[in-house]
């Protein structure tokens, strides 16, 4: 706005025929403030009417300074909102260049209002997904199949994991054969979402479900 | 020369009768076998047909509603109504709609009536009735039956099933002597019982190096179908033999849902060494075989084992 102002200034004033003023550039004004701006020229100088605050809304009527004064007095709405500019253009009567002084409302700023802070949007979460599986001695003893019972399995298996009880005769090409059994081996899903990778060290097969919650910890 | 006459495994203890009860009561079996576990994870028997050898059935009962596939009498003179309630019996353990009847719940069921409703019948009949449960779609055959010496002709019968991808799957019997099981081909599921302490029933007969048990289920004190309506009390190896074709049935129709293949007799067999509990001395014995069945640890072999890669 400001620079289409400045170039209204410049059209506007080349109709006339006559030297520039001399007036200061940019004058500050607290809201309400009356400000005194002081224009330095041997002719009659007048005010550019129709500009506007930067916001659609003229301010012109009660600041055109009296043809032939050598100053004005300005008086910043009280309304007006730190930071609003503004735009007065001067000509000399008779010249054709015109100038501009810009007044700015000072105070301060409204604070710049932002939307409120959102949680960093979290990263979908990875797909992990891992196989427990229990390495056993081929005969099925009450303690290991207590174990295969608790409810806790079935809570990481509808977070989607796998879990399943392998007896050594079965044990599948790719897992070594832990030192003790029973043991829990865990096995991370691959990315082609088919094969996976064997996490290193055996554990001891959990026996309460708060060490099965503990597993992916 | 008279034929050898077979039939109700002895003795068998009857209990109490439940001839009006509202809702069907619960097999202690369900509970300590977890057979819901099985369930939930697809394995009610939907898909599969369970044959039913014994002393015929009540086809209007209503665990059975909607579900019979076929029904046949070899006894001469006698219809395929269950006038014993032996048959009717075993038929509500392995097949009863009732959750806490029937082990699986959906299979279609046929009753091959071979044994008399006096509870014995001869060799003759019992293949006949073999044969016939074969031909017409039994994907698993039910065989509580007892009686004295080998089974003329069923190993041939056994063979032929089994090639079929069938499940023969019978009772070890009754007489709690060794070797008492002989009378049924080692290449189908042997069964003996336990009680709800699980402990071995007294009256089950141990395996033998001639013919191991297969698995052990629950077979004394056992609530099931009673034939003329309502529900019984019954113990005896047979009514351990229903509830692993139950099982059976069960883990195949999960297996198919799954897109796994079927298994076999020999699989089974195989399963139960691995997956039953091991009960008594450590190891399989005589009393127990490789332990009790356990639907929760069969419902884990339905998840493939894991490719390293």
């Amino acid at each position: 706005m400001r620079a289409t102002s400045a170039t209204l200034v410049c059209l506007l004033a080349g109709l006339l025929a006559a030297a520039p003023p001399d007036v200061p550039k940019a004058v500050t004004a607290e809201p309400g403030e009356l400000v005194r701006v002081v224009i330095k020229t041997d002719s009659q100088v007048g005010t550019l009417r129709n500009f506007t605050d930067g916001t659609g809304q003229p301010f012109w009527g009660e600041l055109i300074a009296p043809k032939g004064q050598r100053h004005f007095v300005f008086q910043a709405p009280k309304t007006a909102k730190p930071g609003t500019e503004y735009v007065i253009g001067w000509w000399a009567a008779g010249e054709l260049e015109g100038v501009a002084t810009t007044i700015t409302v000072g105070g301060t700023p409204d604070p710049i209002v932002k939307p409120p802070p959102v949680d960093p949007v979290k990263p979908p979460p990875v797909t992990e997904s891992y196989y427990f599986a229990v390495i056993r001695p081929n005969q099925m003893t009450q303690d290991v199949a207590d174990a295969l019972k608790l409810p806790a399995w079935k809570e990481l298996e509808a977070k989607g994991h796998v879990y399943k009880d392998i007896p050594v005769k079965e044990l599948p090409e790719g897992i070594p054969l832990p030192a003790t059994l029973p043991a829990l081996v865990m096995l991370k899903k691959n990315a082609d979402g088919k094969t996976w990778t064997v996490v290193p060290g055996a554990k001891p097969l959990p026996t309460t479900d708060d060490a099965i919650r503990g597993l992916l910890k | 020369m008279s034929e050898p006459i077979y039939g109700i495994p002895s003795p068998i203890e009857y209990g109490p009768e439940f001839v009006t009860l509202q809702a069907a009561p619960e097999n202690w079996g369900m509970v300590a076998c977890h057979v819901p576990t099985l369930r939930m994870a697809g394995g009610d028997g939907s898909g599969e047909v369970i044959a039913i050898l014994d002393t015929g059935i009540d086809e209007g009962h209503p665990e059975f509603a909607g579900r019979i596939k076929g029904v046949k009498s070899f006894v001469p003179g006698e219809p395929v109504a269950d006038r014993n309630g032996h048959g009717t019996h075993c038929a509500g353990s392995a097949g009863g709609e009732s959750t806490g009847i029937g082990v699986s719940n959906k299979p279609g069921i046929l009753a091959g009536k071979c044994l008399s409703n006096g509870g014995s019948g001869s060799n003759t009949w019992i293949r006949n009735a073999f044969t016939w449960a074969v031909q017409n779609g039994a994907t698993v055959i039910s065989m509580s039956i007892g009686g004295q010496g080998f089974l003329e002709g069923m190993e041939d019968l056994f063979t032929m099933a089994n090639a079929k991808g069938i499940i023969p799957v019978v009772a070890a019997g009754n007489e709690r002597r060794e070797g008492g099981v002989v009378r049924f081909p080692s290449s189908g599921i042997v069964v003996a019982a336990v009680d709800s302490a699980g402990k071995y029933a007294q009256f089950s007969n141990p395996g033998s190096s001639g013919v191991m048990l297969s698995t052990t289920a629950p077979g004394v004190q056992i609530v099931s179908a009673r034939s003329g309506g309502g529900y019984q009390l019954m113990s005896g190896t047979s009514m351990a033999t229903p509830f692993v074709a139950g099982c059976v049935a069960a883990v195949q129709s999960a297996r198919v849902k799954k897109g796994l293949q079927r298994l076999t007799t020999s699989q089974f067999k195989e399963l139960f060494t691995t997956r039953n509990v091991d009960a008594g001395i450590p190891g399989p014995d005589k009393d127990y075989g490789p332990g009790l069945i356990d639907c929760h640890l069969l419902a884990l072999t339905l998840t493939p084992s894991p490719v390293v890669g």
